[in-house]
């Protein structure tokens, strides 16, 4: 088994180019970024660094770019159900009930009775079995989220990309969300890959956080997050972490007082 | 507690009815007190009371309701056939830019001719039975259903459209999932529309020419100098648009079930 098959994406020289009015716009410039089977990514970067540009062209949606992207040894060319993607808003569709929400995720052609065992078995893993009937309307944001979550894993994808999943929840939820993608993710295996602009959450779930400047988009750094799980958010390590990270972005502001002893 | 709720629901309905009354009721009134001393004279407009009369001979002799039950029979097969050709080309013009471009000249050109202006048309190449009445109401219900269809499609949302390019769905499961839910809304809007100028239409062509129907009653009225039959005719169409409009809105609500903005 070589090297690359082992690496669920395997980014090279990838350069990204909008064209605007007065010629061109670099969005992202020589990324090259390898992400391992089963690992948990971070992508931090200020709004409109090109790094949800970068999650569309992973998962199929944006083809237009130089440089190579494969997965599992295969090169990327177009949507595959073997990446999920999961976006800031939860994009359920509003005339179906939540179970046939989940259920338009299947992919492949299953009997009615596997998909409605396949569709349960979704529900319980994001527990919300009882909402089976409602409509997404009648549900909250982070409920939403969930379905979604569970809507994208239904053909138990080898990646899930997330893009700014958590970014419209407020912030009760947001961590209620973040240690539920932890626990699907340490039981599904899942290979993810997510990206946000809350550090902290970066730090929290990632085995590694990528850094990317913003215009043009390129990898500034990758921090590696060598913390056991449970996380805690308030030790020394995990604030050192982010502070690292937040220096990248932010110049440190020198302590304005003087002290006379 | 339930009981209340029930209560408390019904006096709210009450209420509402009695609020959208008044001002009819004082023109009622106005108009009927105005009659009585003169100052309208009934030659012109006669007054509510020998209107009401009117009516009551017009429900006993039967003619009222046979003439409407006439005009709703031609609009119910008109309006579904152009009902079915709008959204099927509604569709057809959303979904494939290629039908869009071929058909987009020919659109623009047919669309604005009033409805009128074909009854002529129409008359010479069918005669004055119904097939060309049922073709005008075909004409009239089209364009309003053809274009929110249009539109409807069209505005799917691209958002939703890359959830099912990700899950590699197919161009049909696609359409039948997404597309065609999202543009139901826009459908139910032109159905509605579409409705309304289906009714007119109707009305239309047998003013124009006909020996049955609503509209056929107003303008026989008028030859025989009868304002109080006229009247009644033009106020039953009022009323049964009403109604026909009302049924849709209700129709409209138990499909489309997700959207919550219509469920007042």
């Amino acid at each position: 088994m070589s090297d690359k098959i082992t690496k669920a994406i395997e980014i090279e020289n990838l350069n990204k180019t909008f064209k605007i009015d007065s010629g061109e716009l670099t969005v992202l410039k020589d990324i090259n970024l390898s992400v391992k089977d089963g690992e948990f990514l971070s992508i931090v970067g200020s709004s409109g660094c090109g790094k949800s540009t970068l999650l569309r062209m992973i998962v199929g949606l944006d083809r237009d770019y130089s440089g190579t992207i494969v997965s599992y040894g295969e090169p990327v060319g177009g949507s595959a159900v073997d990446r999920g993607m999961i976006f800031q808003e939860s994009r359920l569709f509003p005339w179906l009930t939540i179970e046939k929400n989940i259920a338009f995720g299947i992919s492949k052609k299953v009997s009615n009775l596997e998909k409605k065992e396949l569709v349960s078995e979704q529900l319980e893993l994001v527990g919300l079995s009882s909402f089976a009937k409602a409509y997404p309307g009648q549900l909250s944001g982070g409920m939403k989220q969930r379905i979604s979550i569970a809507r994208a894993l239904i053909n138990k994808p080898k990646i899930l990309l997330l893009d700014e999943p958590f970014g419209a929840l407020d912030a009760m939820t947001r961590i209620n969300m973040q240690q539920e993608i932890l626990k699907i993710w340490e039981k599904e295996k899942t290979t993810m890959v997510l990206v946000t602009h809350d550090i902290d959450e970066a730090v929290y779930l990632g085995n590694r956080v990528v850094v990317l400047s913003s215009r043009p988009g390129c990898i500034k750094k990758i921090v590696p997050v060598e913390l056991s799980r449970p996380r805690d958010r308030s030790s020394y390590d995990f604030t050192y972490i982010k502070g690292q990270i937040y220096d990248e972005f932010f110049t440190k502001v020198e302590n304005p007082f003087s002290y006379n002893i | 507690m339930n009981f209340k709720a029930i209560l408390h629901k019904t006096f709210r309905v009450i209420k509402n009815i009695i609020i959208a009354l008044i001002v009819p009721i004082i023109i009622l009134i106005f108009w009927q007190i105005l009659s009585n001393k003169g100052v309208i004279r009934s030659s012109v407009l006669p007054s509510p009371h020998v209107i009401y009369e009117a009516l009551i001979d017009m429900i006993e002799s039967g003619d009222l309701f046979k003439n409407l039950w006439i005009s709703i029979l031609r609009v119910l097969k008109g309006y579904s056939i152009g009902a079915i050709l709008g959204i099927i080309f509604g569709v057809l013009i959303g979904l494939f830019k290629g039908i869009e471009k071929a058909l987009d000249l020919i659109i623009g050109f047919l669309r604005p001719i009033p409805i009128v202006a074909w009854v002529p048309v129409l008359i010479l190449w069918m005669g004055i039975d119904e097939a060309s009445k049922i073709t005008i109401i075909i004409i009239g219900s089209f364009w309003p259903i053809l274009i929110n269809t249009i539109y409807g499609i069209k505005g799917a949302d691209k958002k939703f459209l890359e959830v099912a390019k990700i899950l590699e769905k197919s161009k049909l499961n696609t359409l039948v999932k997404i597309v065609f839910p999202s543009a139901l809304p826009s459908i139910f809007t032109g159905l509605r529309i579409g409705i309304g100028s289906a009714w007119m239409s109707v009305i239309t062509a047998e003013i124009i020419a006909a020996t049955s129907g609503i509209g056929y009653q107003i303008s026989y009225a008028r030859e025989l100098s009868q304002p109080d039959v006229m009247l009644v005719g033009v106020f039953s169409i009022g009323i049964i648009g009403f109604l026909i409009d009302y049924l849709i809105k209700k129709l409209q609500v138990l499909i489309i079930k997700w959207d919550t903005s219509n469920e007042n």
